[in-house]
């Protein structure tokens, strides 16, 4: 049912935590399920010096944080912006059909992320 | 149509799962707007209704208080369902829980949605089958 890469991110997350200011904090709810996602970045000029994530979410929401967060550290913002669904459910390892929704929240956060930052 | 009769009848349609239906109630702009990126909007939520009624093909909803003030209306009940594994509905996949919706209704369609639910006994399940 789930990838190797899948179940490594769900049950060893990586960048698990909250960054203390200035570093930039977003949360972000998925409307239909409830699940809620915090994600903080520092940047270094316009790379991404440190990340962090928490999720109150199923396990795809898990791997899915911790798989977008990995990827995020020293990208640009350009490449940061770039990033969409599809990419993020390949970085985890795959998503089935009915937890593609968690790539979604991720991707949000991303978008809402680089707003305030 | 007073606000929480709007808000009745998004929640009957989400019992009827029938994204396309439960669409026709939501604003343009629906979503949920101090939480929701920009990408939220009716086209968006639609979608993401459909991926939960995969997710999640009995969820259902019931309600015992409502409460309305203007156009904000909270409702307080429990939802539940079976989680689809491999396209099967199995007894042990089920769950119920408490849960709570916050509504901005405008014009007789819901602007915004949001639910409260402590999810853990899904999070369980699908965490069961990841071990």
């Amino acid at each position: 049912m789930y990838s190797e890469t899948f179940l490594d991110h769900f049950k060893n997350p990586r960048n698990v935590g909250e960054l203390a200011p200035p570093a930039v904090t977003v949360q972000i709810e998925n409307p239909v399920c409830g699940d809620i996602l915090r994600l903080s970045a520092r940047f270094d000029g316009d790379r991404v010096a440190e990340v962090r994530y928490k999720v109150r979410g199923c396990t795809a929401s898990i791997a899915s944080g911790s798989a977008l967060t990995e990827w995020m550290k020293s990208k640009t913002r350009a490449e940061l912006a770039a990033l969409k669904p599809g990419m993020l459910e390949a970085l985890a390892g795959g998503l089935i059909p009915e937890s593609k929704h968690a790539a979604v929240l991720c991707i949000d956060g991303l978008k809402k992320l680089l707003a305030a930052a | 149509m007073i606000p929480s009769e709007t808000v009745l009848l998004f929640l009957e349609r989400i019992n009827q799962r029938d994204p396309a239906k439960l669409a026709e109630l939501m604003t343009e702009d629906h979503g949920s707007s101090t939480r929701c990126a920009s990408a939220c909007n009716r086209e968006s939520m639609r979608q993401a209704w459909q991926a939960y009624f995969a997710f999640c093909p009995d969820y259902w909803t019931s309600h015992q208080e409502i409460l309305a003030e203007g156009n904000l209306v909270a409702v307080f009940g429990a939802a539940g369902g079976t989680i689809s594994v491999d396209g099967k509905l199995s007894p042990e996949n089920r769950w119920e829980i408490p849960a709570a919706w916050r509504a901005v209704v405008q014009n007789g369609l819901v602007k915004e949605w949001q639910v409260y639910a402590d999810n853990k006994p899904v999070y369980d399940i699908l965490a069961k089958h990841a071990n």
